[in-house]
């Protein structure tokens, strides 16, 4: 039996290469054979959103997806998502953050929210995040926080 | 990292999967979108010795045709949510998927055929592919059959798939009768699995005719076409009564699981049957 098989994929932006354990999930790929740390793992059972990438430009849990399917994909993670300046700082603004452990998924989710629909109502930005767990139920705050970077802070 | 050594195999053509499928029948579990079979083999509840991914096949592909809406077995509630086709054609399918929980990297990734093959009895598909009518098509290296909604979902978790079939597709029928349908999933929170589904719609033909599905109630999804007259229309409350306890019939000993037991389910069932059957009867809500 094959022990690993061999990914490529494009990383935020730069073309990667690594061998991987057929057993492997792409959030562990990322991790531990890309070395890149912002992803985090929560529940392993794609309930918790922590783990949230972008796959070819769609919001996915890599928690989810083996890493041996991956084949040429575009994958973008916390350090590789663009335009995200406003929602950093609107985050800091509204505190949305507690422990901070869900913060990377929630930022993925949403900037992926803001880049479809730029001016998304409260219920709209309650529904992006409905895959999104925070452990500390910080989610008044993350709500504000991502219709801050929408708005500014009016409204 | 999964716990258990298995051989991956994303075949190029749907001739190669079924011939892998064929070859290592139970030891092998089909990867449709990942969404239930990843985290079951991350927590050692699923160990197949191979895995066959359909992710190289396309199957994703909702056309039109004189009879039939055709949705390949691949297609995301994403790609379902997106299409003129399905708002048009199917409705109530439509107003299920508004309905699926887990954000939008769970309609970008879980699949209609995916659910709908797991046959977890608190999930939604099962009971909105049985209110449609759905078809089911079936691809072996032995060719492809067709089974009906009513006879593929078997049991929990169970389907009339055989160990060396693969489900390619879903052919939901073209219905010119249909006036008005519904679709709502009871649950116990924002996120949670469906504690009961109704699905039911109102179809004007050469007769009037109720299809009522009642789904995450029993061990498989409950479903029975009622055709009434106009009389019964203009005055349903009999009818609607009756239905309701035709449905608790059907749905039969209730699905126990971590989220609800039995009797919970069943004890849901006539109060929701009877609210949507009215809506879609009388157009009111209640």
């Amino acid at each position: 039996m094959k022990r690993t098989i061999e990914v490529r994929l494009t990383l935020n932006g730069e073309p990667r290469f690594a061998e991987a354990d057929p057993r492997q999930l792409l959030v562990e790929l990322i991790r531990d054979a890309l070395d890149v740390k912002g992803t985090r793992i929560g529940c392993l059972t794609g309930d918790c959103g922590a783990c949230t990438v972008l796959i070819d430009g769609e919001v996915r849990k890599s928690c989810l997806v083996l890493a041996a399917s991956i084949s040429g994909n575009d994958v973008r993670t916390i350090e590789g998502i663009e335009g995200i300046e406003a929602l950093r700082e609107a985050f800091i603004v509204e505190n949305g953050f507690q422990c901070g452990f869900c913060t990377s998924g929630m930022i993925v989710a949403a900037a992926d929210l803001l880049k479809n629909n730029p001016s998304p109502s409260r219920d709209e930005i309650r529904r992006a995040i409905s895959g999104n767990l925070c452990r500390c139920t910080g989610y008044e705050s993350i709500v504000e926080a991502i219709h801050r970077a929408a708005h500014g802070a009016i409204g | 990292m999964i716990g258990h050594h298995f051989e991956f195999h994303q075949p190029a053509t749907l001739d190669d999967a079924c011939g892998l499928l064929t070859r290592f029948r139970d030891d092998a579990s089909v990867l449709g979108g990942g969404t239930m079979l990843v985290p079951s083999m991350s927590a050692n509840l699923a160990q197949p010795g191979h895995l066959i991914s359909l992710a190289a096949l396309g199957l994703n592909e909702i056309a039109l045709d004189d009879t039939h809406l055709h949705i390949g077995a691949m297609t995301t509630y994403a790609r379902l949510l997106a299409s003129p086709l399905v708002a048009t054609h199917a409705p109530l399918l439509a107003a299920m998927t508004m309905q699926v929980t887990g954000g939008a990297s769970i309609l970008n990734q879980g699949t209609l055929g995916g659910s709908a093959s797991f046959a977890n009895p608190s999930s939604d598909a099962p009971g909105c592919l049985a209110a449609m009518e759905a078809i089911f098509e079936l691809s072996s290296s032995r060719g492809v059959r067709h089974v009906a909604a009513c006879d593929f979902f078997v049991d929990a978790f169970s389907t009339a798939r055989r160990a060396d079939e693969i489900l390619t597709g879903i052919r939901v029928p073209r219905d010119a009768t249909l006036v008005a349908c519904e679709y709502q999933k009871y649950k116990a929170s924002a996120s949670s699995w469906p504690i009961v589904t109704v699905a039911c719609s109102l179809h004007r033909g050469e007769h009037v005719s109720v299809r009522l599905a009642v789904g995450a109630a029993g061990r498989r999804p409950a479903y029975r076409r009622f055709v009434i007259d106009e009389a019964t229309l203009r005055a349903p409350d009999a009818f609607i009564e009756q239905a309701a306890i035709s449905a608790l019939d059907l749905v039969g000993v209730g699905w126990s699981d971590e989220l609800a037991d039995g009797n919970y389910r069943r004890a849901i069932v006539p109060g929701v049957v009877k609210r949507h059957l009215r809506s879609v009867l009388t157009g009111t809500k209640s």
